[in-house]
């Protein structure tokens, strides 16, 4: 039964996924007085990409061909270490939270190559441009499961939530309130989210996700954009389930667990809203300033640890 | 409120606190940093309610609202007239960039930990963690005049000292007599004051507030 | 085993030799080098590994012994037995990679004069860790500093190589400098030269001379181990060197001064202090983000693997420091975990920087430049060195499953294992520490994308890079087998890391039960914090890219597939010119660490009279050695200035200098009845 659920789970990322992008993309609309995509359109297209054919560059050798499975494979991979409805994962018992931040890492080591592959200019910045940002915010998402970890004494995710939901409220609000605010700003760096990457963009001056997949067209551009929001998924139910950890039951019993879904399906609503709020109102920071974002992250994540020790852990 | 919730309460407002702190210093135009510095008096404010509620001293509920009237209403008011006048809206320009400022404001943390944590004899009356927050408090606002251009945000890292100050004074001894209080109080209003008019005077020698220019003065 | 132990040694000496009966023909007298060094080599994995496994030591004796040296000065125990099978497993692919590698110098070069160099090289790495005597010890690692000279130059007609032999020559002897005297302490302390005395006298030396020799062995090794700021001779040194041997002396000879490391701390110098785990921390995580962030500036090929071993033996020095540091806040089973992290790591990195060493050797013989500048689309031409490099590059960023991610996630436990120790301190800077070593990962990642995706991707940039060809076969059995250990060496976790934890359980504890490392597949952090399975992240991943890759084709269907050209922005075809370039690659990076570059660039702008129609001529960048600049260069004024004082007690005349040699013996006499 166990094994069912955690395959729901995985599926339900998978394809709730193109359901929070289409979230924000209406959100955005909505207030620059457009009437903004259908609810299906999100999937009709990745189906039309599915479908369609492709032209590949001359000058791209296999990495270009490998980088989209490797991408996609990686980001499925994360997805499946994460609880999702219920306190369990499919693959939560096979590494940690560490092993988390280099599978996402893989895939986007791969797809940085990709990039690189066809010999454009387009490429090369993008490829440069994420291999800076990430550098920059990989470090402050390993502080922050350090953070979270010192508190939890596990490392592993569905510990780390498990041992979360079983702490009073006030004091899962104090040891990882910090931590949450690293966490958000590293979401909105990993998905490609104003203020750090502008999503909706074809100007080279801004682009950073975009200049890499530009190479792409069909069935590879749709593993790529589905890896991509899977990604933004994948952030925002840390956001949700690390840090609102209550309500998820930990046996399989049908109620609970539509109860759990309901919740679910809530916390990311409102995570999404506050992504596209932030979208809405802000300008894209020039890229030498995303490394000051980042580093608030960075503070943060430390600052968080920090507060823990002085009151002392378990405090 | 249960008695279990205040720690946990207290604990957050101290990590606000800090967090407050940080903004004055991240802040991408002079106007943020004021508001983060009206809002780290906000809540320096509420924690003194807090601990006037826990340890049953009333007096310290009227410094908490001579907090909030003054430093979270009437000086950034002067602050936001004062940049109108000036006509400064400019990024905060500092020495060093924000990451390391950042993290050197990190170091200064732990180091104000560390070296209270080592103190003997330090009874205090609160939350132990709040002397090396006021400690740290301290420190950075003299980071702050050290490491920022503009003269403007000098005196907010005097003013942040003043807030260190305070903090420690309410977590030590439950906040010192009413009426030094006052005095303090005030004495923060009148300094305001003259800087301001002191600013707009070596704006008028110099057009323009950088403190680099002063040391033109020299023979 | 002993036998095989003799074996080995005959194969190199006779190996090394028997080059020379083949004079006249190159191809014969190198495959005569290359497959006794290949010999050797085997039989040493194979008694090291039976050391290993049983944790029963041999102990060479000879029957009368040698003066000064005793009769047992030759032995294997369980750590020597780990190096050895660390330098032995890294000739093996060396030596086939060499035997195609080599055909560059038939008819240039003195070929069986480098097989013999080759060979006793890799015999004096050996000796160096068996030795058990200061005698024995000072002249391997004598013989091993000068044959890695020769090497080093072995392209001596070019002034760069001969350049780079001086500084290394002058650096190594400088540290052997340091570590004569920390064995001449040792031994003034313990009146004996065989290094079980030492271990039997570390508990009665005095905290003052313990410190004393802990620093001058710190300096030492660390100068060979390429610690910053001793590194400046490795990334000249070790790219001027012919491939095979930049490969050993970066994945093996670095290892033998971090073993000789372990073996002062843990054996010699008996219970360790805290401040030298932070020492050794310091150094640590001051190595691996400098090395990094100029491997990150580098269009040297070789010279950016270079650096980047800096950054490795900097995560090798922090697993250490931080097993100290545990062992001193009195928590060996986690110290135990630190140090094993740290071995198994000099392991990885000899697996994959090897590899790297010999990708770049296969692009340098292919293309005959080692300037990535110059490179590009290598990957169509030498499809097999750019899988090989492709892997080595993912092991190095530490992406999963390769070996590089396993130590790292060691590593980064190590670290944060501090948490759980008394004292502010510890708690703070091992979790900084932990994420800064994160910071290197990305780092690393980033620039190894650089490296790989400017050489082997996109379009060729200049004719030697169009004209590439792939090496031969031996070159890439060489570099396949050791692609294929990078694999095997992260897979085979469960199997490898028992073995090391036994290991470094003789190092830090005295415990000797059973502390469980793995569970099954499980490798298991002993705090309980954490635990990871390599085989079962490979199994999952490969299962989730045949599900995508079946459902897409059974929901979709197949599609038509053309190739295009690539974007070009409706101008008329892109040219090479026009991609990313390296130095343009890591531009972001350059800019916000540019207080340590502290990069200069110069623009020499020419107009035809319009401004607009600028076309800048003449374009320069570059970064400052910073290391360079600020210690040495004032360290050589500082000799220049001194010998040029020096001078004045040189007159030239031989009565002056007779009177010198009077008055020391004098002085001596005196000073020897005044002490006495």
């Amino acid at each position: 039964m166990t094994l069912i659920l955690s395959v729901f789970q995985a599926v339900l990322i998978a394809g709730f996924a193109p359901a929070v992008s289409w979230f924000i993309k209406k959100m955005k609309a909505v207030s620059q007085n457009r009437v903004g995509p259908r609810f299906f359109q999100v999937y009709f297209d990745l189906i039309k990409l599915f479908r369609k054919g492709m032209v590949i560059s001359g000058t791209a050798s296999w990495v270009f061909h490998a980088a989209p499975y490797v991408f996609f494979g990686g980001t499925i991979a994360a997805a499946l270490m994460l609880p999702v409805i219920w306190k369990g994962a499919l693959c939560g018992f096979m590494g940690d939270a560490i092993l988390f931040v280099y599978l996402l890492a893989l895939g986007r080591f791969f797809l940085v190559l990709a990039a690189l592959d066809t010999g454009t200019a387009f490429g090369g910045m993008g490829s440069s441009r994420e291999m800076f940002l990430s550098s920059l915010a990989e470090p402050a998402l390993l502080l922050s499961f350090f953070s979270i970890g010192f508190h939890t004494k596990t490392l592993s995710l569905t510990g780390m939530m498990s041992v979360l939901a079983a702490d009073s409220p006030h004091r899962v609000i104090f040891f990882v309130s910090l931590a949450f605010g690293a966490v958000l700003i590293l979401a909105i760096a990993e998905s490609g989210r104003i203020p750090v990457d502008n999503p909706a963009t074809h100007l080279e001056l801004t682009m950073v996700h975009e200049a890499m997949v530009l190479e792409y067209s069909g069935r590879y551009l749709a593993l790529l954009e589905w890896g991509h929001q899977i990604k933004q998924l994948l952030f925002l139910t840390l956001l949700a389930n690390l840090f609102f950890p209550w309500g998820i039951p930990d046996t399989f019993n049908a109620v609970p667990i539509v109860l759990s879904l309901l919740l679910y399906a809530g916390k990311i609503a409102v995570a999404a809203w506050v992504i596209g709020w932030i979208e809405i109102h802000f300008a894209k920071l020039r890229l030498f300033r995303v490394p000051d974002f980042l580093a608030v992250a960075f503070v943060l994540a430390l600052l968080s640890f920090l507060g823990q020790l002085m009151v002392g852990r378990g405090a | 409120m249960s008695s279990e919730w205040i720690p946990s309460l207290v604990h957050f407002f101290g990590m606000m606190l800090l967090v407050a702190s940080f903004g004055i210093i991240a802040a991408p135009q002079i106007m943020a940093s004021v508001r983060a510095y009206a809002v780290h008096s906000f809540l320096l404010a509420v924690i003194t309610v807090l601990v006037a509620l826990a340890g049953h001293v009333e007096h310290l509920l009227i410094s908490a609202a001579l907090t909030v009237v003054l430093k979270t209403v009437v000086i950034p008011r002067v602050f936001s007239k004062m940049i109108h006048r000036l006509g400064v809206r400019r990024e905060v320009e500092s020495y060093a960039n924000v990451p390391f400022l950042l993290l050197i404001s990190v170091l200064l943390l732990f180091v104000s930990f560390y070296v209270t944590s080592g103190l003997r004899g330090l009874e205090p009356v609160f939350s132990k963690e709040f002397v090396s927050i006021a400690i740290f408090t301290v420190f950075f606002g003299m980071l702050v005049m050290i490491s920022v251009k503009k003269a403007m945000t000098q005196v907010l890292g005097l003013l942040l000292i003043e807030n260190g100050l305070f903090l420690l004074g309410i977590t030590m001894t439950f906040g010192m007599p009413l009426l030094v209080e006052l005095g303090i109080s005030f004495d923060v209003l009148v300094a305001v004051f003259i800087m301001g008019i002191f600013m707009l005077k070596i704006r008028g020698a110099f057009e323009g507030i950088d403190i680099d220019d002063l040391t033109e003065l020299k023979g | 085993m002993g036998k095989l132990v003799l074996a080995q040694f005959l194969f190199y000496v006779l190996g090394g030799l028997a080059g020379f009966l083949r004079r006249k023909n190159p191809e014969h007298s190198n495959r005569i080098a290359c497959v006794s060094a290949l010999a050797a080599g085997v039989s040493g994995m194979f008694y090291s590994a039976g050391i290993l496994l049983s944790g029963k030591g041999i102990a060479l004796s000879f029957r009368g012994g040698v003066p000064l040296c005793g009769a047992v000065f030759l032995e294997v125990d369980a750590l020597s037995a780990f190096f050895i099978f660390l330098i032995s497993f890294l000739s093996v692919p060396v030596s086939i990679f060499a035997l195609g590698y080599n055909r560059e110098y038939f008819g240039k070069k003195n070929v069986p004069l480098l097989g013999l160099f080759y060979n006793f090289f890799l015999l004096s790495m050996v000796l160096v860790t068996m030795a058990r005597n200061i005698f024995v010890f000072l002249t391997a690692w004598e013989i091993m500093s000068l044959v890695s000279y020769f090497l080093v130059v072995t392209e001596h007609e070019n002034p760069k190589a001969r350049r780079a032999g001086l500084l290394y020559f002058v650096m190594t002897h400088a540290g052997t400098a340091f570590i004569a005297g920390a064995f001449w302490l040792l031994f003034s302390a313990s009146g004996a030269l065989a290094f079980d005395a030492f271990r039997a006298h570390a508990a009665m030396l005095s905290p003052g001379l313990k410190n004393v020799v802990f620093f001058c062995a710190l300096v030492g090794f660390g100068t060979k181990a390429g610690m910053i700021p001793f590194h400046i001779w490795l990334p000249e040194a070790h790219p001027e060197a012919p491939s095979p041997i930049s490969a050993l002396m970066s994945g093996a000879m670095i290892k033998t001064a971090i073993y000789a490391l372990l073996r002062f701390i843990f054996f010699f110098l008996g219970p360790v202090y805290f401040w030298w785990g932070a020492v050794l921390l310091g150094f640590g995580i001051f190595s691996v983000l400098v090395g990094i962030l100029y491997a990150l500036m580098e269009k040297d090929l070789k010279r950016l693997l270079a650096f980047s071993s800096i950054e490795n033996i900097g995560i090798i020095l922090l697993g250490i420091g931080m097993g100290v540091v545990l062992i001193s806040s009195r928590q060996p089973i986690f110290a135990l975990f630190a140090v094993a992290a740290a071995l198994y790591h000099a392991l990885n990195h000899a697996a994959f920087k090897g590899l790297l060493f010999l990708g770049a050797g296969s692009v340098l013989s292919g293309t005959h430049t080692r300037n990535i500048e110059e490179l590009g689309g290598l990957i169509k031409k030498m499809p097999w060195t750019a899988a090989c490099f492709l892997t080595g590059s993912a092991a190095i960023s530490a992406l999963p499953p390769l070996n590089g991610f396993v130590s790292e996630w060691m590593t980064l436990l190590a670290l944060f294992s501090g948490v759980d120790c008394e004292g502010f301190g510890i708690r703070f800077f091992s979790v900084v520490l932990a994420s800064l070593l994160g910071l290197a990962g990305a780092l690393a990642a980033t620039c190894f994308v650089k490296a790989f995706g400017i050489a082997f991707l996109g379009l060729p940039r200049s004719p030697r890079a169009e004209c590439a060809r792939e090496g031969s076969r031996s070159m890439k059995i060489g570099m396949i087998t050791l692609a294929l250990s990078c694999f095997g060496l992260g897979l085979a976790a469960p199997v490898i890391v028992p073995i090391l934890g036994k290991l470094s359980g003789e190092l830090t504890t005295e415990i000797s039960g059973n502390i469980p490392l793995i569970h099954g597949s499980f490798l298991v952090f002993p705090g309980g914090w954490s635990q990871i399975s390599l085989p079962w992240v490979f199994g999952v991943m490969a299962v989730s890219l045949s599900v995508i890759a079946a459902a897409m084709t059974v929901f979709a269907g197949r599609v038509s597939v053309k190739t295009g050209p690539s974007w070009d922005c409706g101008m008329r075809g892109l040219t090479p010119r026009m991609q990313y370039s390296g130095t343009g690659y890591s531009k972001p990076i350059r800019r916000i660490f540019s207080f340590l570059y502290q990069p200069s660039r110069k623009v020499e702008v020419e107009d035809e009279g319009y401004s607009v129609l600028r076309t800048a001529k003449h374009f320069e960048s570059g970064i400052r050695p910073l290391f360079e600049e600020t210690i040495y260069r004032p360290m050589a004024k500082f000799a220049l200035y001194f010998s040029e004082k020096a001078k004045r007690i040189q007159t030239g005349h031989i009565q002056i200098y007779l009177g010198y040699i009077f008055v020391t013996l004098l002085a001596l006499l005196l000073f020897t009845r005044v002490s006495s």
